[in-house]
């Protein structure tokens, strides 16, 4: 057989083509396009919900969280350095009112006195 | 295609199995895989009846035995990657212990870019108008006519036996 007719040569298929066939066809129809499709819609649906429960709140912004934790008296103690003096204040009259400490002989007993 | 019953579906299948095997089989190249393809593409048409009308059923038939054929061929393709296998080609399909058709006819006709193997495959081995091939492949019938010219002059060159030499010592 030349080269050239074997290249378009027809071949007869496999033996009981048409038997399986239409055994194939007579199978339940089974939509698995539709399963797949409706299963990906629902757990797209699913992660949206969680992104919107578990959405993070707006952090702070670093420049306020920064100046907060470096004036904090506990940074001072955990250094060992000097506290720096913090302005206390009480509510007085719905009002803020700024007080100051004393020096107390008992250290159980702290004095305040409003300025 | 609405009304069609199971019995006539199976003698449209008896029809169509032999020329759209022959396609298939030269994108796979396994007897078995290339029925199952075919069964395949004519079980997706089954299923999307409603939508095909009776004069566009042949084109969306081997339309879609051809893009399941690709498919499956480069999902071999990717695997014969991933799992390190190191065949250096697909074995050849047997029958009776004898290959089903030459090595040289396979790589010559793997060898040819998808767009014209399609076109010189269903011309030559579905025995389709040029039309008819336009209709499938989505170009017009002009360039179905150029594809598989230059298809054909592809696989001569890459199919002709080596020319001799001459000898040089007897001149």
């Amino acid at each position: 057989m030349s080269i050239e007719r074997e290249l378009f040569e027809l071949l007869e298929p496999p033996a009981g083509g048409v038997e399986r066939f239409f055994a194939r066809l007579a199978q339940p129809e089974v939509r698995t396009a539709g399963v797949g499709l409706a299963a990906f819609s629902v757990a797209a649906l699913l992660a949206l919900v969680a992104v919107l429960v578990y959405r993070p709140t707006a952090p702070p912004s670093p420049g306020v969280a920064d100046n907060s934790i470096v004036a904090a008296p506990e940074l001072d103690r955990l250094l060992g350095r000097e506290a720096a003096p913090v302005p206390l204040t009480v509510k007085r009259d719905d009002q803020p009112v700024q007080i100051e400490e004393l020096p107390s002989s008992d250290p159980q007993v702290r004095i305040y006195r409003v300025l | 295609m609405t009304g069609v019953d199971e019995t006539s579906w199976v003698e449209l299948y008896r029809a169509l199995e032999k020329p759209l095997y022959n396609v298939v089989y030269r994108w796979l190249w396994d007897s078995m895989e290339s029925q199952d393809g075919v069964q395949e593409a004519f079980l997706r048409c089954w299923h999307a009846r409603a939508r095909i009308r009776p004069e566009g059923f042949k084109a969306f038939v081997y339309r879609t035995a051809l893009n399941l054929a690709s498919n499956r061929r480069r999902a071999r393709k990717l695997w014969r990657l991933v799992s390190f296998e190191s065949l250096p080609e697909e074995p050849a399909d047997t029958r009776d212990g004898a290959p089903v058709l030459s090595r040289d006819v396979q790589r010559a006709i793997d060898g040819l870019p998808e767009t014209l193997k399609r076109v010189l495959l269903l011309c030559e081995l579905a025995g389709m108008s040029y039309g008819e091939v336009a209709a499938i492949v989505g170009v017009r019938e002009g360039t179905v006519g150029s594809r598989r010219n230059r298809g054909l002059a592809l696989l001569r060159e890459r199919l002709q036996p080596p020319q001799e030499l001459p000898d040089v010592d007897r001149a």
